[in-house]
């Protein structure tokens, strides 16, 4: 069974790009548009990994990858930050916050699929 | 990755967001320059710029990409307080953002890419000035606007580098991967690869033995596992990072692919790795080990790993291995509680052709509904529960209604721009005052108001409002002011924009409608029928032709899109006080309540918002001035009748006498009432409008079509086309393009 992955971006756009992206490379692609509803879709689907943008509305991806983290079923989850913001400050405070990784958008389909494979088996 | 026609379908939903996105800024810009931005509004206009930026990027604009991405930075740097929110920055980002905008409309290839030289470096100035980020960015951006370094390379594509960012200043999280030494990447000794995860890594879901499976996929060999800090199993955390270990890999692989592979585990993990003609460095760096209580929760697969590379406990010295064992399936993903996803979306995008479709099919609905009250008798209609059927209908056909409805702000949301252009082209001071943005209009009308919306503003503003000294010479504000707003009135929606500028100068309007020929000498005008000589054909008041409102498209092209919309244009003029154009378009362009009339056993529409009231003449009632122009006293006032069948050249057999006719006085919308002769009016109807346009040809005197209830067509007359023709000479209708 194909892995499943939950992407959480506020823009229809990005959300449909990366699914056009993953479902190639044999993923099943689920979407949310911002951490409220990212996080209740990752209690509903359990996904196999999770990829978030950082600045959304109502929840941001910081806040979601602290609420996932603080859910025990959650700890090995995989989390990748995906967006378009590269300060270090940033990226130290996602790892902090419990983000497995960080990909600078734009993405390149390959790359992205390569690091996939380094967080999700 | 896919075919371009999905691309294509992505980009094209991309442009609708960079559309929104530029409302949403260009609001939040306005409040930052009128001082009353909050700290919510300046993070929405950030999301919304960088949403553009990160679609930039994804499709390849680079431009835009640039530019946003300035523009972001000093964003940034507002929301972080670090520039202030001063109306003159806000000034200056509404001018960067208007050429945003430009960015993004040649991204979708409406224009030519804009020359953001001057205002770019402006941005930049904002940021040197405030000793800010970088101008260019020094992440996945670069390769866009520079060539990569070579030794970050490819792994700059990913965060978490192991090497050149000095993370751990900024984190104070464990210590940097090691990197020996970075002049001897062109060695042809093989790499010596040491790696150790921390338990940092391990607690955000990393997972060694993906790494290690990663670089065996390169050709590494694991040489050795030292699992000599592995504690006895009941004392092991599952997130802890026990085992180190050490792999050779063929020289030929790049350090950046290494770095790339060890992207997620840094950068508090030991990693190293150096060619093999040096000794390499002890490993000195000390994982931060915090001795916390074991979570509960179940073994990790990393830590699966570990566990099964320490079968014999006792045996902690460092071993030889040829590979690391193969790791166990993982374990299922942990099952969360069956929620059904309530809210699993606020708002959905759908294509409008599917809307389109809907509506017409709803529209079919109604007529086939009305079909059936036609044909059952009333009993038979309340046996099979017509009258239910129907109110379900009329229900589904509303809420369909609603579905296409959208606040007139998408409208609105240009004009600030506009005001701003020709505040520098005219040097007048212009404040603009919106009200009721949030009418919600059908999207149609929305679509094609722009054009007409745009005129009328330039014109407020290039004709209507004085300069600032004659405003001052006037005693007014030397800042003129104009009002754009919306309100729904009934079915109609009314759009005004005033001004309080000079006024309509009735003296030169006539004088030059009278050059221009388009009125004569003798012409008796009322103050209104001189205003409206603005909308004339061929009219304008410039002296010079400016090159803001008089590029040879007038006001009567307005009025000519405004009608085609079923609308129509009011003016109001009081001198040295102003002037308000007001726009009135029905609500939605499909739904039409009408009344059926029949003339010469045809039926025909009458728009019911026409409609003033109906009348059965009295005997000498209407009087005929001269052949074929009678008109009706109506209390004391004389409005025209025409026959329709007259003004449609149809030949009618048994002329009726006008006792034995109803006359429907009607109002046009721009050149007062008409009285229409018919033989009897059927019905009172909501109806679904089939254009004719699209069928057929425009025709003039017909708005549209409509199927009726018995299946049959009526023709539905426009008011205002009838109106203008019978008070002009010719006063009967050809049916243009029947030849062609």
């Amino acid at each position: 069974m194909s892995k499943l992955i939950l992407t959480v971006d506020d823009s229809a756009s990005m959300r449909m790009l990366l699914k056009v992206s993953l479902t190639a490379q044999g993923y099943a692609i689920e979407g949310a548009e911002d951490g409220r509803q990212g996080l209740e879709r990752m209690q509903e689907l359990a996904p196999d990994l999770l990829i978030t943008d950082i600045n959304m509305p109502h929840m941001d991806g910081f806040e979601l990858i602290e609420e996932v983290r603080a859910r025990p079923e959650f700890r090995g989850t995989p989390i990748l930050v995906l967006s378009t913001e590269f300060s270090d400050e940033k990226k130290s405070r996602a790892r902090e916050t419990g983000a497995t990784g960080w990909i600078t958008k734009p993405f390149d389909a390959e790359k992205l699929g390569a690091a996939i494979r380094r967080v999700c088996p | 990755m896919s075919d371009d026609k999905e691309l294509d379908e992505i980009q094209a939903i991309f442009f609708e967001e960079c559309v929104e996105g530029l409302g949403t800024a260009e609001e939040g810009l306005t409040a930052l320059a009128n001082g009353e931005a909050s700290p919510d509004v300046i993070a929405g206009v950030f999301r919304a710029v960088h949403s553009i930026k990160g679609g930039a990027g994804a499709f390849g604009h680079n431009a835009l990409l640039t530019f946003s991405h300035a523009f972001e930075n000093v964003l940034d740097k507002i929301r972080a307080g670090d520039i202030a929110t001063t109306p003159e920055i806000g000034q200056q980002m509404l001018s960067a953002f208007d050429v945003l905008s430009d960015h993004v409309s040649a991204a979708m290839g409406r224009c030519d890419v804009p020359d953001d030289g001057p205002v770019l470096s402006g941005l930049n100035a904002l940021l040197d000035a405030e000793g800010a980020a970088p101008a260019v960015p020094a992440g996945g951006t670069e390769k866009i606007e520079e060539p990569p370094a070579e030794t970050t390379g490819e792994a700059d594509e990913f965060g978490f580098t192991p090497v050149a960012i000095d993370l751990d200043d900024l984190s104070g999280l464990g210590s940097d991967p090691l990197v020996l030494d970075g002049d001897d990447d062109d060695s042809d000794e093989p790499w010596v690869i040491t790696f150790k995860p921390s338990r940092a890594a391990m607690e955000n879901g990393a997972e060694p033995l993906l790494v290690i499976r990663e670089l065996e996929r390169m050709g590494a060999r694991v040489t050795q596992a030292d699992y000599s800090a592995l504690p006895p199993l009941r004392e092991l955390e599952p997130e802890q990072g026990y085992i180190s270990w050490s792999l050779t890999l063929d020289s030929m692989i790049e350090r950046s692919e290494l770095d790339e592979c060890f992207d997620f585990v840094a950068p508090d993990s030991l990693i190293e790795y150096h060619h093999n003609r040096r000794a390499p460095v002890a490993a000195e760096v000390e994982v931060v080990q915090e001795a916390e209580a074991a979570a509960d929760v179940p073994a990790q697969d990393a830590s699966a790993a570990q566990g099964e590379a320490s079968t014999d406990e006792n045996n902690k010295a460092p071993i030889k291995m040829a590979a690391v064992p193969a790791a166990p399936a993982p374990p299922p993903p942990p099952v969360g509680e069956a929620k059904v996803a309530d809210v699993a979306s606020q708002t959905i995008r759908i294509d409008v052709t599917r809307l389109d479709m809907l509506l017409n099919l709803v529209g079919e609905l109604v007529i086939r509904n009305s079909i059936l009250n036609d044909r059952l008798a009333v009993e038979d209609q309340e046996r099979v529960e017509l009258p239910q059927l129907g109110r379900l209908t009329r229900e589904i056909q509303d809420n369909v209604m609603t579905l296409r409805a959208q606040p007139i702000r998408q409208a609105f949301s240009r004009v600030p721009r506009i005001v701003r252009e020709l505040c520098g082209a005219t040097q007048k001071q212009v404040n603009l005052e919106v009200q009721g943005e949030t009418t919600e209009v059908d999207k149609s009308v929305i679509e094609k108001i722009g054009e007409p919306l745009t005129h009328m503003i330039r014109n407020a503003i290039d004709h209507g409002l004085e300069s600032a000294e004659e405003r001052e010479a006037a005693g007014k504000d030397p800042v003129g002011t104009v009002l754009l707003s919306a309100e729904q009135k009934g079915a109609r929606i009314v759009i005004r924009v005033s001004d309080d500028g000079r006024g309509i100068d009735r003296a030169r309007v006539r004088q030059k409608a009278i050059d221009k020929e388009i009125i004569s000498e003798e012409d008796q005008l009322s103050d209104e029928d001189i205003d409206n000589l603005i909308c004339a054909p061929g009219f304008s008041t410039a002296e010079t032709i400016s090159n803001i409102s008089g590029r040879g498209v007038g006001m009567d092209v307005v009025r000519t899109n405004v009608e085609a919309l079923g609308g129509r244009i009011e003016i109001s003029s009081t001198p040295g006080e102003g002037t308000s154009f007001t726009m009135v378009l029905p609500l939605t362009l499909a739904i039409l309540d009408g009344m059926i009339v029949r003339i010469d056993g045809q039926r025909y529409v009458v728009p019911l918002s026409h409609v003033i009231e109906s009348i059965r003449p009295e005997k000498g009632q209407v009087k005929a001035i001269s052949p074929g122009s009678e008109v009706i006293d109506l209390r004391g006032s004389y409005v025209p009748v025409r026959r329709v069948s007259d003004l449609f050249g149809i030949s009618a057999n048994d002329r009726r006498s006008p006792e034995e006719s109803l006359v429907i006085i009607a109002e046009s919308d721009t050149a007062g009432c008409i009285g229409l002769m018919v033989d009897a009016i059927d019905d009172r109807r909501e109806l679904v409008i089939k254009s004719l346009d699209q069928n057929l040809y425009p025709i003039n005197g017909l708005s549209g079509a409509t199927i009726l209830g018995d299946g049959s067509i009526a023709l539905i007359l426009d008011i205002d086309a009838l109106v203008s023709t019978a008070s002009a000479s010719g006063s009967r209708f050809t049916l243009k393009g029947m030849a062609a």
